[in-house]
């Protein structure tokens, strides 16, 4: 009998430890960096970069450029004097674009995130909807808002050639001469004026008003950072010369 | 003295080799864009939309201007046609926004399949479009001025920033209205 209990006991212990043991052990987890413990799929997904505007678009579009005709060279005082906001903004989405607002070359619309101001009442760590300058559109959108005759031409062109288009999902790049494109999770010098019709801030000044800081581009999630301006180098379209984005603000700074 | 002759020979030897060098360079334009009109420009047609009508007499004197420029001949021949289906050069205008209130016209090349091109790209292009801002355009010396000029960009000339010469932008301090020497020099050069 007290063979009996001794075993009865033995087995109970064993089970006892064996769910204490099993308690214990922690299965191992493969944690991303990026995931803060306790953190929701939603804020983990926050300000991650983002774009429409896929490789294959980008292999696939027509590439454009617009050459124009300029009354009077553009002066930075005469383009801070008709700017509202200048910030160093930070890309963090392209979610679209449309010739609507601009029909020569058309805009591309976002979010960026303002991670210091130099001019106006934008706050640090604000983010906005912004309109730029160019970008990749759908040829049924960009022709929507020509002439026309120049469709037209255009049909009459691609059948000679054996073209058969589907405008819905063919793309076409357009540009100015010297302006750049943004890109989701690259840092900036901007210029912006809030557009009511578009409800966005757009951005103006063609090849002075957006320009490149010498940043890493962001792939995880946009969030303001401190950046050293001695260091920190931004690039003129013209020229394609760099300078401090230090003395370029000064330079800012002096012309307000 | 033959060692005075031989060195005089030498020297005046010297002077012609670098004065055809010279020449030589000289006569290589270099404010073209890298590519030009692929049909030539011995019949260039031009089209001009009923939008920019207003502009018809600025168009075609500036098309007149072209051709026969004060400078001796060029192989450009212009003739004005209702139809943009072979067309060289089409011609519109429009009341772009307010943020183009800088801009007088804008010009665009495209290929025979109506691709768009880049002008420093390295296909020649089928036609080419010119938009006039309507806004910015009102007197008659400067609006044919600005077609002559964008007229040269369809031809293949780039903007420079020598003051005598047409494709000189206004932004540049512009001092000509009409076609001048070197820019005749460089359509015969480029075609």
């Amino acid at each position: 009998m007290n063979k009996k209990k001794v075993l009865v006991a033995f087995i109970a212990c064993s089970i006892l430890i064996s769910i204490i043991l099993i308690m214990a052990i922690k299965p191992t987890i493969k944690v991303n960096e990026n995931i803060v413990l306790g953190e929701t799929t939603a804020e983990r997904t926050k300000n991650k970069p983002s774009t429409f505007v896929t490789e294959q678009i980008k292999e696939t579009a027509e590439d454009a450029q617009v050459a124009t005709e300029l009354n009077e060279e553009v002066t930075m005082k005469g383009l801070i004097d008709s700017t509202e906001n200048i910030a160093i903004v930070r890309i963090i989405s392209l979610d679209s674009s449309s010739a609507k607002f601009d029909p020569v070359v058309g805009n591309t619309y976002g979010k960026l995130l303002i991670n210091s101001v130099v001019k106006g009442n934008l706050k640090e760590g604000e983010i906005v909807d912004y309109a730029a300058l160019g970008g990749y559109l759908t040829i049924a959108e960009w022709e929507q808002y020509q002439p026309a005759a120049a469709n037209e031409k255009r049909d009459f062109l691609r059948e000679q050639s054996g073209i058969k288009l589907n405008k819905e999902e063919s793309y076409i790049h357009l540009q100015f001469e010297d302006n750049i494109d943004v890109e989701e999770g690259k840092t900036y010098i901007a210029y912006m004026n809030y557009n009511s019709e578009m409800g966005k801030y757009e951005i103006t000044g063609f090849a002075d008003g957006l320009m490149e800081l010498s940043i890493e581009k962001e792939q995880k999630r946009v969030s303001p950072i401190n950046i050293d301006s001695q260091k920190v180098m931004i690039k003129n379209n013209h020229t394609g010369e760099y300078e401090s984005l230090e003395s370029y603000t000064e330079k800012v700074k002096s012309n307000m | 003295m033959s060692k005075i002759k031989k060195n005089i020979s030498c020297l005046i030897l010297f002077f012609i080799i670098v004065s055809i060098s010279s020449c030589a360079f000289a006569m290589t334009p270099t404010y073209t864009h890298a590519i030009r009109y692929s049909r030539g420009v011995g019949n260039t047609c031009y089209y001009v939309d009923s939008s920019a009508s207003f502009f018809t007499s600025s168009i075609n004197s500036a098309a007149n201007n072209w051709v026969h420029t004060d400078y001796g001949a060029n192989p450009i021949y212009m003739t004005a046609v209702s139809s943009t289906k072979a067309s060289h050069m089409d011609i519109y205008a429009g009341y772009l926004l307010d943020k183009y209130n800088n801009t007088n016209a804008y010009t665009t090349i495209w290929t025979s399949s109506a691709t768009q091109l880049y002008f420093n790209g390295t296909s020649n292009y089928y036609y080419a479009e010119i938009v006039l801002n309507r806004n910015n355009m009102t007197a008659n010396t400067e609006n044919t001025s600005t077609v002559t000029h964008e007229m040269g960009h369809c031809f293949g000339l780039d903007d420079w920033t020598y003051a005598y010469s047409i494709m000189c932008s206004p932004k540049s301090e512009r001092k000509v209205t009409r076609v001048q020497q070197c820019d005749n020099d460089t359509v015969n050069y480029l075609y």
